[in-house]
């Protein structure tokens, strides 16, 4: 049997060990850094050599960030100054407002941006309220001293993406205006750090760029060489001619080792495949993990369905009845219906002895000190008593004073802040005795045995699995495997109330209480065991109708009963309390 | 300086009194003092560090809060009342601002002060798990490794309102438990303690608007159960009054701070500041819009190793990131084991646990499923469960319980 459960427990924890490992490196592939699906630049230059820029960036992916970021490229010289940002939301532009350095609180989301000046770039961080990680952002700056002027041409030199932006970028459109028109053959486009992408001189003011996309590594560079005459209020950077120095540049350029261009478009395509196969893998295993829980589920519960089977087996040979009830000691009856000792469990198993004649209760009646005491009898063999029995009894010998008398009330409320730690060990004891006797009268076969343990084990796999699966993988049908598996659990953890020998005297004990609840003597039959009041008492406790017991008499022991009833009443709530400050403590 | 030092030398003073009253009868608790006074010396190290660094420019909530704190000084040393008091964004800036009012402004000061109180929410930790009858070695092990996970340390030095927020958590509990467990105690003693559950529940919803329905809910469900459980009169009074003041203050302090509520990206676009149906509604769009098992999963376990080089505040720096990375996975291993602890507690069917456990997850969805969608944010609001979440990191009480069963002993609800 042991083996069989270690060979159980294998099987079953080797999935458990690889989901795990999984849960560390089976995430899918995130998408890192932004996603610009249009980038529209436009730049008037004016003829002090500033330049007039807007740009209208949509971001198809902000990056996992909550903010948007647009790096603005800033040279020896340059002085960048934000005009205005706008975001779009629902089709309209909201302007922002301008948040001094790195400030960051509750409205942001209206709107608001912050800039932050560093040494080769201008940061700027837009807020809103972006949804599903998407935006467009408008930003209108100028930069000042930007274009440069020499003796033979002007110079435009901007980067729009910059190398270590390490986003992509797609639709990439630059329009570039000139103050003023000139003859096209004088201006010269170039386009540096992109492999494709092209540059026109539309007319004799306009040159645009388009470049399809770009990938991390790459960027976008526009260079243009126009007559330095159309900056005339620029101020001269140099009184050399420079044309000479940009065709070497650009001759140097073009004939440079692209290698890392190519290397990052490499780079970018293989992040995307590996991008689209974990997509795809997470695909699988969410649909795999899917069938996995959910068959799961299933088959752990077609498992309870089978172990349930196993215990009705040999369930019409079990019999008991309403007469049969005194073979079960109220102790037990109470464990049985609960699943606990308890108070009643203590007071009924004190009534029972005293069926017995080992005791004899007494209800104090007196306003301030009622309750119930127990005087011991003249000795008796205690051979036939049941080993929780002897225990009770040992301890009201144990507690008695020296005239044989036992106060409930007095023993358990009176000494508790004394001897609490050997009241709850008392306790403990006797509960231990009681669910003993019940465990060896109520044994699982061992085909119960067997589901019973199955079943522990299934409930916490199944319970673990669903933590793990349903968390780590994002797979919405692994949550029913939590409810599955604690139900599985749960049912196996409590197996022994549902064999015959349980079902059989829960509803004994049940049919007694409604006899006592509902039932006029006039009209009903007792078993002749009720005539004995203290075991009665006893088993009324056990099944909570010691409330109901008027129903029944009008006097017990040659008292009222509604004596009895509030002294029961008391002295249970007296017990209860005192347990739950014993076990709580 | 000599300012920061004496703040620092009395605050650890404070430190060690606070957890030597706490922890009076219990052995060897020399120790768990010098790791308490070594986390707040962590702390305030960094906070030099930090702030040394400029934290203003990477920044941080923390900056903003000082300038109102500020302005709330300015206004009561200009003899405004404190209950007139115009503050922004939330109510831990008077709190900041009484103190610059009283001592003079200085930001290390609040830092300092926060650090102290994050001390103090270790030690309650701890105080709970040792009411909850943990062994003496668990219960300062919880407390310790609480005082020293590294984004605790961070969330909890500056003048951020995580601190209060987390400490607040811990209280309300250590209180709620207080209550329950000391049977010793006078009526009215019971009564401030039960009335002083119901404040730190407003404070927290000043904080945090939702941590009104979680903490509410989470002790209306340990109440319930241990009144089920014991018939326990006063439970049932407890959670009664804690139920009406929550409904109170649902109708009062939810409705007038509903628009101040932080990492929610509501749609502004539409004029709808004032207008509660409007934000109502726009909380509802936020959570239909979310893919929910990727949200739980989201708030749980992110950022992921992959994420953490990515987190604007720590990119670069490699030192940071291997710490986050190794909190990270530690946190994981404890997600998992935690799990053994909260089957351990159905079983056992402890109120309290369930309670905390109720919490938990209720805390859990609410950020889950509003929060924006961001590791940062993410990392930083997952902050207030790691505390009650320690309580269940235990794997060896549940294994013993099955083993036991399994090699024949059967269960029963006894204790």
């Amino acid at each position: 049997m042991k083996n069989k459960l270690v060979k159980i427990l294998a099987v079953i924890a080797v999935p458990v060990i690889i989901i795990f490992s999984m849960t560390v490196f089976g995430f899918a592939q995130p998408q890192h850094g932004y996603q610009i699906s249009d980038y529209d630049v436009s730049v008037k230059i004016a003829d002090n050599g500033d330049l007039n820029v807007t740009e209208k960036v949509k971001y198809s992916f902000l990056g996992n960030s909550n903010n948007a970021v647009i790096l603005i490229d800033k040279r020896d010289g340059e002085k960048i100054e934000i005009k205005k940002v706008f975001t779009l939301v629902k089709d309209k532009l909201i302007e922002c407002e301008q948040l001094s350095a790195g400030q960051w609180d509750a409205n942001v989301f209206n709107g608001t941006y912050s800039v932050l000046q560093e040494t080769n770039l201008v940061r700027l961080k837009v807020y809103s309220s972006f949804k599903k990680q998407q935006g467009t952002v408008i930003v209108h700056y100028i930069v000042k001293n930007s274009v440069k002027r020499y003796r033979d041409i002007a110079l435009f030199d901007r980067t729009f993406i910059l190398e270590n932006w390490n986003g992509h970028a797609s639709n990439i459109d630059i329009e570039i205006k000139l103050p003023r028109y000139t003859d096209a053959a004088n201006i010269k486009p170039y386009l540096h750090g992109v492999l494709v992408g092209q540059k026109d001189v539309t007319d004799g003011r306009t040159i645009k760029y388009s470049i399809p996309d770009t990938v991390p590594g790459e960027y976008v560079e526009a260079r243009v060489v126009f007559p330095e005459d159309l900056i005339k209020n620029a101020q001269i950077t140099s009184f050399k001619n420079y044309m000479r120095t940009i065709l070497e540049e650009e001759k140097e350029y073009s004939e440079s080792d692209k290698s890392h261009l190519l290397k990052a478009r490499e780079n970018a395509a293989k992040e995307a495949g590996k991008r689209a196969w974990n997509e795809k893998m997470t695909q699988k295993r969410k649909l795999f993990l899917t069938i996995v829980s959910i068959f799961t589920s299933i088959a752990s519960l077609l498992i309870l369905r089978r172990g349930y089977k196993e215990l009705q087996i040999n369930q019409e040979t079990e019999s008991f009845e309403l007469k049969d009830i005194p073979k079960l000691t109220p102790q037990e009856a109470y464990f049985l219906l609960s699943g606990k000792v308890g108070a009643r469990g203590i007071l009924a198993g004190l009534f029972s002895l005293a069926s017995k004649g080992f005791i004899e209760p007494a209800f104090i009646t007196e306003e301030d000190i009622s309750g119930i005491s127990f005087r011991l009898s003249e000795n008796q063999s205690a051979e036939n008593l049941e080993e929780s029995e002897r225990y009770l009894l040992q301890l009201v010998k144990e507690y008695s004073d020296e005239s044989g008398e036992f106060a409930v009330i007095k023993n358990f409320a009176g000494n508790l802040a004394a001897e609490e730690e050997i009241f709850r060990e008392n306790y403990l004891t006797f509960a231990d005795k009681v669910q003993c006797e019940h465990s060896a009268n109520n044994k699982l076969t061992i085909n119960q045995l067997y589901y019973r343990n199955l079943g522990l084990i299934l409930g916490v796999v199944l319970f673990i699995a669903g933590c793990i699966i349903s968390v780590a993988f994002s797979v919405l049908s692994g949550y029913v495997m939590l409810p599955v598996g604690f139900f599985v659990f749960w049912y196996s953890l409590n197996i022994q109330r549902k064999t015959p020998y349980s079902i059989k005297r829960i509803k004994s004990l049940m049919e007694l209480k409604e006899l006592i609840c509902t039932s006029d003597r006039k009209d009903k039959s007792f078993p002749y065991w009720m005539n004995d009041a203290n075991r009665l008492i006893g088993y009324s406790i056990a099944i909570r109708a010691e409330n109901k017991l008027h129903l029944i008499e009008k006097t017990l022991l040659d008292k009222d009963i509604n004596i009895i009833e509030k002294t029961l009443k008391k002295t249970l709530a007296v017990l209860n309390d005192s347990l739950t400050v014993i076990l709580d403590n | 300086m000599l300012e920061q030092i004496s703040w620092m030398l009395f605050l650890m003073a404070l430190a060690a009194i606070v957890g030597m009253l706490l922890f009076k009868d219990k052995p060897n608790i020399i120790w768990f003092i010098i790791f308490a006074e070594l986390a707040l010396i962590i702390r305030f190290v960094f906070i030099f560090i930090m702030f040394s660094n400029g934290t203003e420019y990477s920044g941080t909530d923390g900056l903003i809060y000082h300038q109102v704190a500020k302005d709330i000084a300015r206004q009561l040393k200009s003899g405004i009342p404190v209950w007139n008091l115009k503050y922004e964004y939330t109510w831990y800036t008077v709190l900041v601002g009484i103190q610059y009012a009283i001592f003079g402004v200085n930001r290390y000061a609040a830092s300092f002060v926060n650090s102290f109180i994050s001390i103090l929410t270790g030690y309650y930790l701890t105080a709970i798990a040792l009411k909850l009858k943990f062994s003496d070695r668990r219960s300062f092990i919880i407390g310790t490794i609480y005082m020293f996970i590294p984004s605790m340390i961070v969330w909890t030095a500056d003048t951020r309102k995580e601190s209060l927020i987390f400490f607040l958590i811990v209280l309300i509990w250590y209180i709620a438990l207080k209550v329950i467990k000391s049977r010793e105690s006078s009526i009215i003693r019971q009564i401030l303690l039960i009335a002083g559950v119901c404040v730190l529940i407003w404070l927290s919803t000043l904080l945090r608007i939702y941590m009104l329905y979680t903490i509410s809910g989470a002790l209306f469900i340990f109440l319930i159960f241990y009144y089920i459980k014991t018939r326990r009169r006063l439970a049932l009074i407890f959670c009664f009054t804690v139920l009406v003041f929550s409904l109170v203050l649902n109708f009062t302090t939810v409705r007038n701070n509903m628009r101040d509520h932080h990492a929610l990206a509501m749609d502004r676009s539409k004029s709808g500041d004032e207008d509660l149906d409007e934000e109502l509604s726009s909380i509802f769009t936020t959570i239909m819009e979310k893919d929910v098992a990727e949200s739980i999963n989201s708030f749980l376990t992110k950022p992921h190793l992959d994420d953490v080089p990515y987190i604007t505040d720590i990119a670069a720096n490699t030192t940071a990131i291997i710490i986050v990375k190794a909190e990270m996975l530690l946190w994981y291993l404890g997600l998992v084991i935690s799990i053994f602890g909260i089957m351990h507690a159905f079983i056992k069917w402890d109120p309290y646990q369930i309670g905390i456990l109720a919490f938990i997850v209720s805390y859990g969805l609410i950020n889950a499923l509003i929060s924006e969608n961001v590791p940062d944010t993410y990392y930083r609001y997952r902050a207030a469960i790691i505390a009650p979440m320690l309580l269940f990191v235990d794997y060896k009480s549940f294994y013993q319980d099955i083993k036991a069963l399994i090699m024949g002993k059967q269960y029963s609800h006894q204790s």
